[in-house]
């Protein structure tokens, strides 16, 4: 496992001759992109004239024919995107896991399965939509996991003036975290941000909908962790059992790491984490050039951040009688 | 006069409420001392083996297996009151470190399967004996609260509740290398 400065030179040395190479296709793309918006542009613009000017009507296979072409330019542009985001991907996505921790499977195309996602009972929300990609599968030490970057949906209806409308609202957008944990437990536990704290951030609701029949209240004796957080279990014993003050402190740490809301959820003898991201962790840049180390610093700080919770939360620490 | 019966149903209320909470907190709390009553119970059944695996590998340390068996058929006794029995529990606590420690002399012991299993089981009630000392605490001091701050602490006077200790990790244990879990 590497550190930010590993990071800046195995980007300098192996990164950058991929990175230039991927730009060249990326500016393809781009190019692809300026003809089908230019002849689209052309097209509209012709049948405008024409319709405006009056023109014979056979005149319109000119703007018809630009349309049509535009929408083969456009396919182009889709393939080769998607051929440039697949290289992305493989050529540096790929690598970036292999240089954080080697022997990871990484398949750019799966996600964390909505069974585990349910399993975790943290969202309680009906999920509507569920997509998500970059799936990163392994056992470091003793401890096997995934993760992925996930986006949960829900449609809700509602009417406005009479009138039927719909809208998406998000359950959650970020990196879905699942492992086994260290210790045997039957109950469950979760960890949810502090309603207090969120409060005033307007998402009360949402978190109230979080808390409703979740069990008992539990009140730890950490008392930064118990701003940060609040803790349900249906086992006041079981909820200490797992968050032994160490954990606690080393929760507190990766909130503090992760700079989000953090969510955790202990259930079946695993753990479920997940690490709230408004951006979309992972794709190739098509408008921006894509070879600046900033640009894939962020995903490096993900990356390493989900990778490293086995050893930041001490996962490995197998002493229980589960091995 | 409805005024005067209001006030008085309401006044009825409040104390029936107050007084369940205060008993619910004083059952929370004997709830929670009886899960460490059975954490420790666990660990007692855990000894015999625990003694008998160590004593087939090692023929130094019977003094101080000796003396665990001891504590723990002390611990065990029916008649130790609460306080006796933290006591022997304190000292049990003592004695197995020390031959936790002394095993590590044992390279063959600390390869031994049965060896492995059982100080596996016995971290697992110590973090589970930790974790109900924990939740004890926690009752104990909702507990505490309840019976020291008002209006509560009116029916704790009349009902002769009295403020109860919280279970203290002794200093000894306190100083012991920790594991970092």
């Amino acid at each position: 496992m590497g550190t930010y400065a590993a990071f800046q030179s195995f980007y300098e040395k192996d990164l950058v001759p991929d990175l230039n190479l991927l730009e060249e296709e990326r500016k393809k793309v781009l190019k692809q992109l300026v003809i089908t918006v230019a002849i689209g542009l052309v097209g509209g613009i012709c049948g405008a004239s024409i319709y405006s000017l009056h023109a014979a009507a056979v005149l319109y296979i000119i703007p018809a024919a630009a349309i049509i072409y535009a929408l083969i330019c456009y396919a182009k542009y889709n393939k080769l995107k998607e051929a440039y985001s697949l290289n992305f991907k493989k050529r540096i996505v790929q690598r970036i896991v292999d240089f954080i921790q080697p022997g990871l499977a990484y398949d750019c195309d799966k996600h964390v399965s909505q069974e585990l996602f349910t399993n975790s009972d943290i969202f309680r929300t009906q999920v509507d939509s569920y997509v998500g990609d970059d799936c990163i599968t392994g056992t470091i030490g003793k401890t096997d996991f995934t993760f992925s970057e996930l986006h949960a949906q829900h449609r809700e209806v509602y009417y406005n003036n009479g009138r039927r409308e719909e809208r998406w609202v998000n359950i959650f957008k970020g990196i879905f975290f699942v492992a086994d944990f260290n210790k045997h437990f039957n109950g469950r536990t979760f960890v949810l941000p502090d309603k207090a704290e969120n409060f005033l951030g307007g998402v009360f609701k949402f978190v109230q909908k979080l808390t409703v029949g979740r069990g008992q209240l539990v009140k730890l004796e950490n008392v930064p962790f118990e701003k940060e957080f609040v803790v349900y279990s249906d086992d006041q014993i079981e909820a200490r059992y797992i968050l032994s003050p160490a954990l606690m402190e080393r929760i507190l740490r990766f909130k503090q790491e992760a700079n989000a809301n953090i969510l955790l959820s202990f259930v079946n003898s695993c753990m479920y984490l997940a690490i709230p991201v408004s951006m979309d962790l992972f794709e190739a840049k098509i408008f921006s050039s894509g070879t600046k180390l900033e640009y894939l610093a962020s995903y490096y700080r993900y990356m390493n951040l989900a990778i490293n919770i086995i050893e930041d939360l001490n996962l490995n620490t197998r002493i229980w009688s589960k091995q | 006069m409805y005024i005067a019966l209001g006030i008085i149903a309401l006044l009825v209320i409040m104390f029936i409420f107050m007084n369940n909470s205060l008993v619910i907190r004083k059952n929370a709390v004997n709830n929670a001392f009886s899960s460490i009553d059975v954490m420790l119970q666990k660990r007692y059944d855990l000894i015999p083996n625990l003694v008998q695996t160590v004593k087939a590998y090692s023929k130094y340390e019977q003094e101080t297996l000796t003396k665990i068996t001891e504590l723990r058929t002390a611990a065990m006794s029916p008649s130790a009151t609460m306080d006796e029995k933290i006591k022997t529990e304190n000292e049990l606590q003592k004695s197995m470190g020390k031959l936790m420690v002394a095993v590590e002399n044992y390279p063959d012991l600390k390869a031994n399967q049965n060896y492995l299993q059982l100080q596996g089981s016995w971290n697992e009630l110590e973090e589970q004996l930790s974790a109900s000392r924990r939740a004890f605490n926690a009752a104990i001091n909702d507990y505490n609260n309840a019976v020291e701050t008002f209006p509560t602490n009116i029916i704790a006077n009349m009902k002769h509740y009295q403020t109860k200790g919280f279970f203290e990790v002794p200093e000894d244990k306190k100083q012991m290398p920790v594991m970092n879990l």
